[in-house]
């Protein structure tokens, strides 16, 4: 692949969407130095994440709002973000530890889940696997807070071997059984989100968890699923998938779970992934819907308004900080549907609607005058497909032009 | 008309914001409605209501058993509030009497100790075992959804497949292809200034179409199109939930917009409901009072309402849950998931009322009901009843499982 052609894949499957100039600014960097900064945002110096539920009245009777607001900060902080990579990721970890503000009680507890996970997001999987197994949120959602040495709730142990660790089928009942007791006794304080382990709650007699002995609490717990062979294997599927696309050669990836599991580092393993990806060895996947938005803020669109935002995630099924199961969302193919397409319809329509208007940030509508250098813009490196081409040219540049191009097959797949 | 022909009216006549120009097509209340144009649709709808979370079969249907009462000591429900429907030995809870006319003409099955093999005791193995009905295996389809794909005409009908109130895997296709609509409630297209131009635009960027997701994506739009205008005119005024949360009434809904769907006459060939809050770990007494009320109630008075319109001979219902729970009640006033479980078939083609398997309370597997039906043997009926041959049944669920027969005249 040409490296801008590379880049440009980059930009649209990572960064999801390309700022004006970006593709001209990493030409001149070059790959190497792009991944860098992509992977090492800290080393490059480039600004901070800034928590984006700072501000946020969480008082009394205002949940609901407050989750509200938090959510559409969140996701104006995905549009904002200076660092994509560390963004990606920490979007990557919501879907991984689904934890639903919808069902959390109480529901703001999402807000330093998600801080938490962007903390991590491009760090230490064992560092994250252990913040995340005694983070509120995640107590609550999974009921680790309610599970004591009388009344084990097997709810955590279960997904911890299942979701976040050696997955379906390298796992028996009785290790569930086992971790269930294990990390018994953790509790929350509601009033300010401290957790601590209360030993008469807590049952540290040694238990066998995937035939390791002597497994009493939590640190010993994560030993014991850590030192699994598939833990890491799981982990590097699902990273594979998210960055080469479902469908991926897993041949690609063969080494890379064990020098994974030697330290638990991500970076390297990202790092590894982009590079393939570079190398031509994504297989071609569905924008899902918070990437499709955030491509066509990019472009530049103005904000939408709130109900419509709120429209397009609820109709497209991917509403951020409320994955619909334990499980996280669904694989990108789901949005596909009718009702995900209707979505992006929509919300196109109102996008180029509100460029006309909005003399600030209506620069999008301008970019339809030709249609290539819209291709371009895009990051399509061989531009619109014919038959794109064709019907975004028989439409006047603007407001039509530009809604239709947002929808168009040639920007959904990447 | 040929499906591009069609899609080209339907995209140059602008669609969907002009529902007016939609003479050409059959549409709920114009006359001949049911002359369908295309000659692989049958005029049968399934109708598969999905009991989110695990539904509790003990106390749905109550065995005949002293086992039930030391199992059951404080959520059990009182012998005394337990409907007995002719010449069945169990306890029918409450919630379900206006089942009762069902069960009494003879349209009412019930299969007890119904599960998938190696469904667990996860809810999403459970779910996709269920919804997949292969278990064991990556959940990329759904059961219906190979069907639908398999036995799709060259140009299927768009409302051929409805999900109402959540999207399910259950509806979903091998390729990821729409085969199925997953949700009801914004299903319009709004091209900007209402110009339909821009709609017709976008559908011609669907030819030629080409392999793998491209094309996929290509295709997801003229059929998004053709689909929206006829459902929007069917369920107009039906407020359905759509949410993840229990609503009742929105929840009741379900029910009069499958309703609406199979007395419009449009193809609709399955109709996927999902109702949840079936998980009930705590205080299970009310929350499944209400529910199975819902249910029982949505499903008779839907059956009532199909019979004035002479839909309900061609209208079976399933009814499913991923797993029963647990025999013995928890420490918090409910039930933690089990293993086998009920489900029910409820129609006009129903061979018998009966109950199908008994479970045996003093013979718990790790204390759950033993999963005795696999539910691939009420798939298989099912789908034959839709019409499939034997072999794509045997394709459709990776085997042979004709050993029940629950309908007449397959």
């Amino acid at each position: 692949m040409e490296e801008r052609e590379a880049l440009a894949w980059l930009g649209r499957k990572i960064g999801w969407g390309l700022a004006e100039g970006q593709l001209d600014a990493w030409s001149q960097l070059g790959t190497a130095a792009v991944v860098d900064r992509l992977v090492d945002p800290d080393k490059a110096g480039i600004p901070a994440r800034a928590n984006p539920f700072v501000d946020i009245d969480v008082g009394d009777g205002r949940q609901a709002r407050a989750v509200g607001e938090g959510t559409l900060n969140w996701i104006d902080n995905v549009v904002q973000t200076q660092r994509p990579l560390e963004t990606f990721m920490e979007f990557f970890w919501s879907d991984y530890f689904a934890v639903s503000a919808r069902v959390i009680q109480p529901r703001y507890w999402i807000f330093d889940h998600m801080n938490l996970l962007a903390e991590h997001a491009l760090g230490n999987f064992a560092d994250l696997l252990q913040a995340v197994s005694i983070d509120p949120a995640m107590l609550d959602f999974l009921d680790g807070r309610r599970s004591t040495k009388e009344n084990p709730n097997e709810n955590f142990g279960r997904e911890l071997l299942e979701l976040y660790s050696v997955g379906v089928g390298n796992f028996t009942e009785a290790d569930v059984k086992a971790a269930a007791r294990a990390l018994t006794g953790w509790k929350v304080q509601r009033r300010n989100g401290s957790v601590r382990l209360v030993a008469f709650l807590h049952d540290d007699s040694p238990q066998l968890l995937l035939r390791v002995g002597g497994v009493h609490d939590l640190d010993s717990v994560l030993d014991a699923v850590l030192s699994h062979p598939a833990t890491a294997t799981r982990v590097v599927d699902k990273l594979a998938k998210a960055i080469l696309g479902v469908g991926y050669d897993t041949e690609i990836v063969i080494g890379l779970a064990a020098s994974f599991a030697d330290d638990w580092e991500l970076k390297p393993v990202l790092r590894r992934l982009l590079e393939l990806g570079l190398a031509g060895h994504s297989v071609p996947t569905l924008l899902e819907p918070l990437a499709w938005y955030v491509t066509a803020r990019r472009l530049p669109t103005p904000a939408p308004a709130i109900p419509q935002l709120r429209e397009f995630f609820t109709l497209g099924g991917q509403i951020p900080l409320h994955p619909p199961t334990v499980g996280g969302f669904p694989s990108p193919d789901a949005y596909l549907s009718t009702s995900a397409t209707i979505a992006r319809f929509n919300l196109a329509s109102h996008l180029a609607e509100r460029s006309a208007r909005d003399r600030a940030g209506g620069g999008a509508v301008g970019l339809t005058e030709d249609v290539d250098l819209l291709a371009d813009r895009f990051g399509l490196a061989n531009g619109f497909r014919p038959a794109t081409a064709v019907a975004l040219e028989s439409l006047e540049p603007g407001i039509d032009r530009l809604a239709a191009a947002l929808v168009s097959p040639d920007l959904v797949v990447v | 008309m040929s499906a591009i022909n069609r899609r080209r009216f339907l995209g140059l006549s602008g669609g969907v914001a002009a529902t007016g120009l939609l003479g050409g097509l059959s549409l709920p209340g114009v006359a001949g409605a049911r002359q369908l144009p295309t000659a692989s649709t049958t005029n049968r709808t399934l109708v598969v209501v999905d009991l989110q979370g695990g539904n509790d079969a003990l106390n749905t249907l109550v065995p005949q058993s002293g086992l039930y009462r030391d199992l059951r000591p404080t959520i059990g429900v009182d012998e005394g509030d337990l409907l007995s429907f002719k010449g069945l030995s169990h306890g029918v809870h409450p919630s379900l009497a206006s089942l009762q006319n069902l069960w009494d003409s003879g349209q009412m099955t019930a299969l007890y100790g119904i599960g998938m093999q190696g469904q667990g005791r996860s809810h999403f193995v459970a779910q996709d075992a269920w919804r997949t009905a292969r278990p064991g295996e990556p959940a990329r389809s759904g059961w219906l959804g190979r069907w639908l794909e398999a036995s799709a005409a060259v140009d299927p009908l768009p409302l051929r497949a409805i999900s109402l109130g959540q999207s399910t895997l259950a509806v979903q296709g091998v390729q990821g292809r729409p085969v199925a609509i997953q949700s009801v409630g914004g299903f319009r297209l709004k091209p900007p200034r209402l110009n339909s131009g821009v709609t017709a635009a976008v559908l011609s960027m669907g030819s030629p179409l080409e392999a793998g997701l491209m094309g996929q994506a290509q295709a997801a739009i003229p059929q998004t199109v053709e689909a929206v205008t006829q459902l929007q005119q069917l369920v107009a005024g039906i407020e359905i939930n759509e949410s993840e949360e229990v609503d009742l009434d929105g929840d009741r809904a379900l029910f009069h917009a499958a309703q609406a769907i199979i007395q419009g006459d449009v193809g609709t060939q399955v109709i996927y409901v999902t109702i949840n809050g079936f998980d009930t770990h705590s205080l299970q007494g009310p929350k499944q009072d209400a529910l199975l009320r819902l249910v029982g109630d949505g499903l008779a008075g839907m059956f009532a309402a199909l019979e004035t319109t002479g839909h309900a001979d061609t209208t079976l219902a399933l009814v499913v849950s991923e797993f029963g729970r647990r025999g013995a009640e928890n420490g918090s006033g409910g039930t933690d998931h089990g293993q086998g479980g009920l489900s029910l078939l409820l129609g006009p083609d129903v061979e018998q009322s009966t109950v199908i398997g008994e479970p045996d309370l003093g013979d718990l597997v790790d204390g759950d009901l033993r999963i005795m039906i696999d539910a691939r043997s009420m798939y298989d009926n099912a789908l034959r009843w839709l019409g499939a041959s034997d072999s794509m049944v045997v394709d459709v669920l990776g085997g042979e499982w004709n050993d029940l027969e629950l309908l007449r005249a397959l």
